[in-house]
């Protein structure tokens, strides 16, 4: 008894009840009008789906026709096609998207790595002074809003004491005289209690007040001041925030959606630039060092104070050294040591006792 | 026996069904998937595309597509979708090159707008979301071109003509009535984008055609509607009072006169209520959509119809929605339970810290998406399915093959924008 089936031969969705039997190296598929009759090679035939679905049904490649057979567990067709479960070449041919793939892999990390800082360099140095100027300004207002939420027994978040700040300034002005920055250089001290200094775009520098609590002379104070002031002129704040701004966007496109994504682009960001940041803080340091030199001041409080910081911070503990912004404190001082020529000091005691009491 | 000589009545229909094994039925479409194997099937996926950072979700979304379309039976033939990961993948490739650099130029231009030039600002923010919108939209419009390309029925497959630029224009201009009507011209927007859409849509070379009007939509959508200004309203004058000039200084009991309490209780009551009702009528207008959607669509001179019932899905679509909340909370819950002793002792411990972000970020984007889909979309997709209907089913099988395959590569917007619901 042959066997039954259906088949939609592709050219319309019409089903035909056909008798199927092989003969030789095809199935031919017998239907009383020879236009709607059809000869597959065995090699050609494919399975569509699972072994399990009933009823079974096939194609042929390239061909849009389709077998359907009745109550039937395709037992005798299977035996005799070969290729029943080849997985032929999609329309997108295998070395179009390898191709496309190594080339994606490719880009995304020129990207990264070349595009990206060449890009942001490139801009920062296409917007105006003033205009950097205003932008940190913003940038600090908002600091200062986010640090106005942390309580300090109430007492005001920015710390106004005239003669402290003369004191910075004054040191601050000279160094940056020294360095030729574009911008005038604007120090804003907060209440806060974390041991760090930042410099916004635009001359605005942030110090944490518990930076001078730390530190143990105002020749350390002055030495990072130095170090942020070297950020300034390297418009180094600007470029980071355009950088950021642009492999953020490039991890959430990568995750799956612009939108959700975004909660895991800023860990990522952070470790996509962990290496061009560390670039910048070699740089910063070197410039630093050079200022404090023609100052005749000594650099190696600063390296100091940055050993000591490292010590106390316990992310240092777990974190590798090439996720972290900075370079490994240790690296840092010895360079700055070996820098070093300078022998004099910042401040007198005098005015580093003022300078202490600057949240006062 | 054959079909193919004159038009085959109902009775012929029913023997060739029962003839490829399946239940004798009248109804013209089946749905025959088991409920536990897709959800396996969605544990897979999810564990796969968590392993490989997101990459794997353009195979996951195919082995979705292929199960489903696979249990949608037409007359006992299944739909198959022919379409591959790796079709998805090189569209996301494409977009990406596309989405990136417009991304940096908008990243470049709102980094040289000073902070303080408000206007200048608003007026980028617009831009900008126009194009986001706007991308949308072309996604839409190609995600449907290349589904409806992988997708054929005894061989033959369905198609999207129509440019997507055109299409780009009449969704833009009814983006702006909606807005500028508070979203009441929703149904006159669904009619003119779904014409367009269905009036480009091909079975073979056999066109469908659309004769619902908007009128018929109208009803549902003000129920939706209404009940959105009322929340509207409700939230205006809860804001007024707490934030309005001074006028209600609720800082003393003493201030707080009766007027006050009720006008307070008054905007908390229609704030509640409306809340709660939201999702419910909301419900019943996308069951009223789907049902016109379907109801108007004719394909030569067959027509379809739709009976899909709100009863029949609000018990699954509030049992999703209690799930969806509950997980939602959780992971709402965890950044709560972890910062506590971080702030009280003043230390930090980042990996406490990065291990609650990892399980909030998968109860967020794989539990709850896979609960959602498990006992609500399965359910919908399976009532609609099994409440549609073809009055002349002939119609499909007299259709004949079109030359034109389809888009190569797909979805690439789709992807970027997570639109599709899921499959």
């Amino acid at each position: 008894m042959p066997h039954q089936g259906a088949f939609n031969d592709g050219k319309t969705a019409a089903r035909r009840d056909v008798t199927l039997a092989i003969e030789g190296d095809a199935l031919v598929i017998h239907h009383s009008d020879a236009n709607h009759a059809a000869r597959w090679p065995l090699v050609d035939i494919r399975r569509i789906g699972t072994t399990a679905e009933r009823p079974q049904r096939f194609r042929t490649t390239n061909d849009d026709a389709r077998l359907t057979l009745n109550a039937d567990d395709g037992a005798w067709l299977a035996a005799a096609c070969p290729n029943l479960n080849k997985r032929d070449a999609g329309r997108v041919r295998w070395p179009v998207w390898t191709g496309a793939g190594v080339f994606a892999v490719i880009s995304v990390l020129g990207l990264v790595f070349f595009l990206l800082p060449g890009a942001a360099a490139l801009l920062t140095g296409a917007i105006p002074v003033s205009l950097e100027t205003r932008i940190g300004g913003a940038y600090r207002d908002q600091l200062l809003d986010l640090a106005a939420r942390v309580d300090e027994g109430g007492k005001p978040v920015q710390c106004r004491n005239a003669d402290a700040l003369r004191i910075l300034q004054k040191r601050a002005d000279a160094i940056a005289s020294l360095m030729e920055s574009p911008f005038p250089i604007q120090i804003t001290v907060v209440r806060f209690p974390i041991a760090n200094a930042f410099a916004l775009p635009g001359g605005h520098i942030l110090i944490l007040s518990e930076l001078i609590k730390t530190a143990k002379s105002g020749d350390e104070v002055i030495g990072v001041l130095a170090h942020e002031i070297a950020h300034v002129v390297r418009r180094d704040a600007m470029q980071a925030s355009m950088k950021n701004a642009g492999s953020a966007l490039l991890v959430s496109l990568l995750i799956g959606d612009v939108v959700g994504g975004a909660m895991l682009a800023g860990g990522a960001s952070a470790i996509i630039e962990g290496g061009y940041s560390r670039d910048a803080e070699a740089a910063s340091d070197f410039i630093a060092v050079t200022a404090l030199n023609q100052l005749g001041l000594s650099a190696r409080p600063l390296a100091d104070f940055l050993e000591r910081i490292e010590k106390d911070d316990d992310s240092s503990d777990f974190m590798p050294t090439f996720l972290s912004t900075h370079p490994a404190g240790a690296d840092r001082a010895r360079d700055i040591r070996a820098l070093s020529q300078g022998v004099g000091r910042a401040m007198s005691a005098y005015d580093w006792r003022t300078l202490q009491k600057i949240c006062d | 026996m054959t079909t193919d000589q004159g038009p085959p009545n109902k009775i012929n229909e029913i023997k060739n069904i029962s003839t490829t094994g399946l239940e004798a039925k009248a109804s013209t479409f089946t749905f025959d998937a088991s409920r536990g194997r897709f959800f396996r099937l969605l544990l897979v996926n999810s564990a796969l595309t968590l392993i490989t950072i997101g990459v794997y979700r353009f195979w996951a979304r195919t082995r979705i597509r292929r199960f489903m379309w696979h249990h949608v039976r037409i007359l006992g033939d299944p739909l198959e979708y022919t379409g591959t990961g790796a079709e998805l993948f090189l569209g996301f490739l494409i977009v990406l090159a596309v989405l990136f650099p417009l991304g940096l130029v908008y990243s470049a231009i709102a980094g040289l707008v000073p902070p303080d030039q408000v206007g200048l600002q608003v007026s980028l923010e617009i831009a900008y979301y126009t194009v986001i919108i706007g991308l949308i939209h072309i996604g839409l419009y190609r995600m449907w071109r290349y589904r409806l390309s992988r997708t054929a029925w005894r061989g033959i497959r369905f198609s999207l003509q129509g440019s997507t630029w055109s299409y780009l224009k009449l969704a833009l201009l009814w983006d702006v009535l909606w807005i500028l009507t508070l979203g009441f011209m929703m149904p006159w927007r669904e009619a003119t984008l779904w014409r367009y859409q269905i009036q480009h849509t091909r079975f073979g070379q056999q066109a469908f055609r659309f004769h619902g009007t908007p009128q018929a939509l109208l009803r549902p959508w003000l129920m939706v509607w209404l009940t959105g200004m009322v929340f509207l309203v409700g939230a205006g004058l809860l804001g007024f009072m707490i934030a309005g000039n001074g006028q209600f200084d609720l800082s003393r009991p003493s201030n707080i006169t009766p007027d006050i309490r009720n006008l307070f209780i008054v905007a908390i009551g229609t704030l509640t209520l409306s809340a709660i009702t939201f999702p419910f009528t909301y419900l019943y207008f996308l069951i009223r959509l789907t049902r016109w959607k379907i109801s108007g669509l004719a394909l030569a001179d067959a027509r379809f119809n739709c009976d899909l019932r709100f009863g029949r899905l609000l018990a699954f679509a509030t049992l999703a929605l209690a799930l969806v909340a509950i997980f939602t909370g959780l992971a709402a819950l965890i950044p709560v339970l972890w910062g506590t002793p971080i702030y009280t002792d003043g230390q930090i411990n980042p990996l406490l810290l990065l291990l609650g972000g990892f399980i909030g970020f998968v109860l967020l984007t794989t539990v709850v998406p896979t609960i959602w889909m498990t006992v609500f979309s399965f359910e919908a997709v399976k009532q609609t399915v099994r409440r549609s209907d073809l009055d002349q089913p002939s119609a499909l099988e007299r259709a004949a093959q079109a030359a034109d395959a389809g888009p190569r590569t797909g979805e690439g917007f789709a992807d970027a924008f997570d639109l599709g619901g899921g499959f």
